[in-house]
């Protein structure tokens, strides 16, 4: 292909049409030809390119959520297959020796399976006002897979914590289209990354870890936001210090103390986004669901970052009198609890329908979740509305 | 490295453009001047904005990034300006016209009724 890379941004960008080649051609075809199930078509596509893809909230009623409707996430899409056959992980920073792994060293540290959440930070940022820049999740940025791989800790203990190791910085191999652009750099402080739930992982639901998904590892942080859960790593860095960069130093970030809305915030005055809050989702009825009779299941999931969820109730009188659900199926920390809740006795009119769950740890979803520039970790009490007829 | 060239050389490229013959141009959000009976098609400011983002933007992301947006004017120069330190190809008299464009267009007040909270 003569047709630099250069060129063709700038014809791009002047608006020319460049016809594919037979080089480009056979690139889609091989990135077609990954052996990777196909997504769902149900997807919401909340960003076209570089792919951002929302479950529907009807979707949230099994324990596991399938890979192809496991919600899709990232910066700058996908590494290109091909770049990944000579993938190697590397371990290096404040460490005794560093070392480089394949995926076949990787798999030699002790097996773990767990199943857990990972949930977009900015999950529920549709729901801000006033409104925040950004892709406007509403409910199903979020799911629970069986992720298996090794811990981390058994990975840093191979290479040996240096005196300064009080933070681990994280790398993959996506790359944005403009140099000019930063890298998606996260870091996560020395003890998380030493917790025996944290995880290396290479297997989703007992298959390959999908690429959209960050084939062939990527981190998993039970508990915390997804943005920690880097895809594509590639880099594993110990330091002294949180990462530098963009996307920790100013994004991923939460002020400490209740922000006016639509106030600016000052970055000394913010933390790192880290672990989920409580939540609940209503799965069904539908938003705007047209029932008839006067029995309604209203289901879900509820999940929290660390602790348990104790309890899902609901409200059918805008909040003044709340009914417990039930808690069902399988019950593992860091994995979501379905519930469920069979009212009977609605009359023929419209209701709101709230659900809210509490943790083992007495924290309860609000009515609303106080504004943040970015729009993460919303959390407020769930709805839907409902027409019933006789 | 080698690699990594040809990565950027026939990845890029071909992905952006099928992108954007998919995805990436933004269409008008409302129709022209159907009072004069004519065509429904875009007014010219709307159509100059489109073509400036296709133009800046969609190199990156695509179009819809933007549109989902509702964002005032402080927010929207806060999120043009991150994106021109970040290697948007946006001139200072493109980024005046932007600004405006997508304050207007993609606006608080224009914004769709509220989602379910």
């Amino acid at each position: 292909m003569s047709l630099s890379r250069r060129e063709f941004l700038i014809r791009l960008a002047g608006g020319a049409v460049v016809a594919l080649t037979a080089e480009e051609l056979w690139s889609l075809a091989s990135l077609a030809q990954t052996g990777e199930p196909a997504t769902d078509p149900g997807f919401i596509t909340r960003v076209s390119r570089p792919q951002d893809l929302e479950s529907p909230a009807q979707w949230l009623t099994t324990w596991i959520t399938p890979n192809d409707r496991f919600f899709v996430r990232s910066h700058f899409g996908p590494p290109n297959p091909a770049s990944l056959q000579d993938w190697r992980l590397h371990v290096e920073g404040d460490v005794r020796q560093t070392l480089t792994f394949s995926l076949a060293d990787l798999k030699t540290f002790e097996e773990v399976t767990l199943p857990a959440v990972v949930q977009c930070a900015g999950n529920g940022r549709a729901f801000f006002r006033p409104k925040v820049p950004g892709a406007q999740w509403e409910k199903g940025a979020v799911g629970n897979a069986k992720w298996t791989g090794i811990r981390l800790a058994d990975v840093l203990q191979r290479a040996g914590l240096g005196p300064k190791a009080r933070h681990v910085q994280l790398l993959g191999a996506d790359r944005p289209v403009l140099p000019t652009v930063p890298l998606f750099i996260r870091s996560i402080p020395i003890e998380k990354a030493m917790h025996p739930a944290t995880l290396l992982a290479y297997r989703m639901n007992g298959e390959p870890l999908p690429l959209l998904h960050g084939a062939p590892l990527r981190l998993i942080i039970p508990g915390w936001a997804g943005d920690a859960c880097v895809k594509w790593l590639t880099h594993v860095t110990v330091q002294e210090q949180e990462a530098e960069g963009f996307y920790m130093r100013t994004a991923y970030r939460m002020p400490v103390t209740t922000a006016q809305p639509g106030a600016t915030i000052r970055p000394s005055d913010t933390v790192p986004v880290t672990e989920m809050p409580v939540k609940s989702i209503i799965a069904r009825p539908s938003e705007g669901a047209a029932i008839s009779g006067d029995t309604v299941t209203v289901e879900g999931v509820a999940f929290t970052g660390e602790g348990e969820v104790a309890r899902v109730e609901i409200s059918v009188d805008e909040g003044r009198h709340w009914l417990d659900g039930d808690l069902i199926g399988e019950r593992t920390p860091y994995a979501w609890r379905l519930w469920r809740y069979v009212w009977r006795g609605a009359k023929p009119v419209s209701y709101t329908i709230l659900s809210r769950a509490t943790d083992s740890r007495g924290r309860t979803q609000p009515m609303t979740t106080p504004w943040n520039p970015s729009g993460y970790l919303w959390n407020a009490v769930d709805t839907v509305k409902v027409r019933i007829s006789a | 490295m080698t690699r990594l060239v040809d990565l950027w050389r026939v990845r890029v490229p071909a992905l952006v453009m099928v992108g954007l013959m998919v995805f990436g141009l933004p269409q008008p959000r409302s129709g022209g001047d159907a009072r004069a009976g004519g065509p429904i098609g875009p007014s010219a400011v709307e159509q100059q904005g489109l073509t400036l983002i296709n133009a800046r933007c969609t190199l990156c992301h695509s179009s819809d990034l933007i549109t989902q947006q509702r964002l005032d004017r402080p927010t929207w120069t806060k999120v043009v300006d991150k994106m021109m330190t970040w290697g948007a190809p946006v001139g200072p008299d493109e980024r005046k016209f932007l600004l405006d464009y997508l304050s207007a267009s993609y606006g608080p007040l224009n914004s769709p009724e509220a989602p379910s909270k």
